[in-house]
């Protein structure tokens, strides 16, 4: 069972004192997507300041299905561990038209890499295994009762007021990250808002403990005779609790939603007979939107201060942590001036597209679950009339198109292709599969290569050229050999000789068919904005 | 846009398949039948044609309000 801690700053003198702090990354915002962008700056040996306005990590709903690539990050970051100890890993669906099983699914297995496609647990859980992980980071200053407020910003620094829990005091920085989540008060303070869609659909969110044994799977149901003209989402979480959301019709939006009325509708769905206890219950409406671009001059927006879709394609947290990953690497390399700061503008750019194709997923899934016209509703009956029997309605069904990481195809950090690769092929901007490799330690998952360095990826039976080592040997990449009979090789469509260059976030930035030194060299230059490429 | 003309079909038969669907069908029936069609038909078509069959139909019914 989760046992909630509150946590304490205890001031030193100089916040006390009130003089003006110089620090150099600040983070706004002690969320699921803040914790992880400390722990990921931390990582890559640049001290950050936290600042987050309670003491204690987040209470109900909010994020529980962490996805592929966000289990990946937080295992690099030393707390997947505790993840997977409470989570529940799941891999299978099923889609219930009234009480008729039309459709089932499986979202893939650990077997690639040892990570689950899918762990479901409670937002509150995993940022208490952040701020675990923190506390053992000796370069994350983690202010807890600390309430920031946005005085100005210019082409030096960002200032900032904060009410601490004993003092109110100034901090002058270099780097301003916000992840102060939906509402964020930075974002308001400087005159920005997300641009999008708010639907007026409503949505009944709960969480109730019920006796174990259930199978952890995704279910949905549609029309369930419980709730007819509505949907309900079933999801396992930690401690036999398990998340349920209705869709409310809209003459039940308005009603009061106690404990009590939510007891009852899940009765209506589970049966008589089960002992149940609802925890809490929360109304929500979908939306979906983003910002323009998330870099403005020092301040870097990121996770829900800079987007918010709908929950039911798991695309908010499984979003905000990659975003972390992105800015993190580039970051780094910006102040230790191995990088201009017009790198920074690149992770705008990307994570703006990852947005705008999550805000677009989020509201075709949203349009599916409540359609929005007599027509569109009309359809959906179709196609859930005709699933069971034809594989091309089972697809079209769609109850939240699961995240998936974003491939990149238009950044300006990717080199065009010269050579003509097979369309199996993995593309630039796209992220490496999940895979295992051959090491010195033997047989281990490709993703735990990565932590802050490009790597080139050579694929060949015969040993790398000399160059290549030498570059490797100078520190501008690692280099990785990988045998043609590897099943990742035959999976990317890489024949003898061929080499990928590759971010430290994993996306693809370049290929060749034969790598050579000059066009290596140039890849990587502009992989780390040093020379500006137009997009693709 | 341009008209659309049916190349494959002899159009009377082409029109009585698609009335056909109908018979002994109620009005909500009817509607779901052809919203089946329409789903199982747009995927054989390709993207520019079914763009097209498409704003012609909006079209059409819009001209009528």
């Amino acid at each position: 069972m989760f046992v909630r801690q509150t946590y304490k700053h205890t001031p030193n003198t100089l916040e006390l004192a009130g003089a003006p702090l110089q620090e150099t990354v600040t983070i706004v915002g002690g969320g699921l997507v803040g914790l992880t962008m400390a722990l990921d700056l931390s990582h890559r040996g640049i001290s950050v300041l936290v600042l987050d306005d309670d003491n204690t990590v987040s209470m109900g709903g909010r994020a529980i299905c962490h996805a592929h690539k966000t289990l990946q990050i937080w295992d690099r970051l030393g707390c997947l561990e505790d993840i997977l100890k409470n989570g529940v890993s799941w891999s299978k669906g099923k889609i219930y038209h009234a009480e008729e099983l039309i459709h089932e699914f499986c979202v893939g297995t650990a077997d690639a890499d040892g990570v689950p496609p899918f762990v479901n647990l409670q937002q509150y859980y995993v940022e208490a295994a952040l701020v675990d992980a923190i506390a053992r980071q000796d370069n994350i200053d983690m202010r807890w009762n600390s309430k920031a407020r946005l005085l100005r910003s210019d082409n030096d620094c960002v200032l900032l007021e904060v009410e601490g829990p004993d003092s109110v005091y100034q901090i002058s920085t270099r780097w301003l990250i916000a992840a102060d989540g939906a509402r964020s008060e930075i974002r308001t303070a400087m005159g920005l808002e997300c641009e999008g869609i708010r639907f007026q659909d409503r949505f009944l969110n709960t969480s109730v403990r019920l006796p174990p044994g259930r199978v952890a799977e995704r279910q949905f149901w549609f029309d369930h005779p419980s709730h007819p003209g509505g949907t309900i989402l079933m999801h396992q979480q930690a401690d036999n609790l398990w998340r349920i959301d209705f869709e409310l019709r809209d003459d039940e939006a308005n009603e009061a939603t106690d404990i009590a009325d939510a007891a009852a509708r899940i009765t209506g769905l589970i049966g008589e007979g089960e002992d149940l206890e609802v925890e809490w219950t929360s109304l929500y409406a979908v939306q979906s939107k983003t910002m323009a671009r998330y870099r403005y001059g020092r301040i870097l927006f990121i996770g829900d201060a800079a987007h918010q879709v709908s929950p039911y394609g798991a695309r908010g947290g499984n979003s905000g942590v990659p975003d972390a990953e992105n800015l993190g690497w580039k970051l780094k390399r910006v102040l230790e001036d191995s990088a201009p700061d017009r790198l920074l503008d690149s992770y705008s750019d990307e994570r703006v597209e990852a947005a705008q194709e999550n805000v677009k997923r989020s509201s075709q899934s949203t349009e599916f679950i409540t359609p929005h016209s007599y027509g569109s509703h009309l359809l959906r009956d179709a196609v859930l009339m005709m699933a069971k029997n034809q594989p091309l309605a089972a697809r079209a069904i769609n109850t939240g198109r699961l995240s998936e990481p974003m491939a990149y195809a238009d950044s300006a950090l990717n080199t065009p292709d010269e050579d003509n690769w097979p369309e199996i092929s993995i593309k630039p901007g796209a992220i490496l599969p999940p895979a295992r490799i051959a090491s010195m330690h033997g047989d281990s998952p490709l993703y735990k290569v990565f932590n802050d360095d490009f790597v080139v990826l050579r694929f060949g039976n015969e040993p790398a050229p000399v160059w290549l080592h030498d570059a490797a040997a100078h520190g501008e990449f690692r280099l990785l050999n990988i045998d043609t009979g590897n099943a990742l090789a035959m999976e990317i469509g890489a024949r003898e000789g061929a080499a990928f260059l590759v971010r430290p976030d994993m996306h693809v930035c370049a290929r060749w068919l034969a790598p050579q030194p000059g066009k290596l060299e140039q890849a990587l230059r502009r992989a780390q904005g040093k020379t500006v490429g137009d997009k693709q | 846009m341009n008209p659309r003309i049916q190349n494959q079909y002899e159009i009377d038969d082409m029109y009585s398949a698609l009335a056909r669907i109908h018979e002994g069908l109620d009005a909500t029936q009817s509607n779901l039948a052809n919203a089946c069609a329409v789903f199982l038909l747009a995927a054989h078509v390709d993207q520019n044609t079914l763009d097209e069959i498409l704003q012609i139909a909006r079209h059409s019914v819009a001209a009528t309000a």
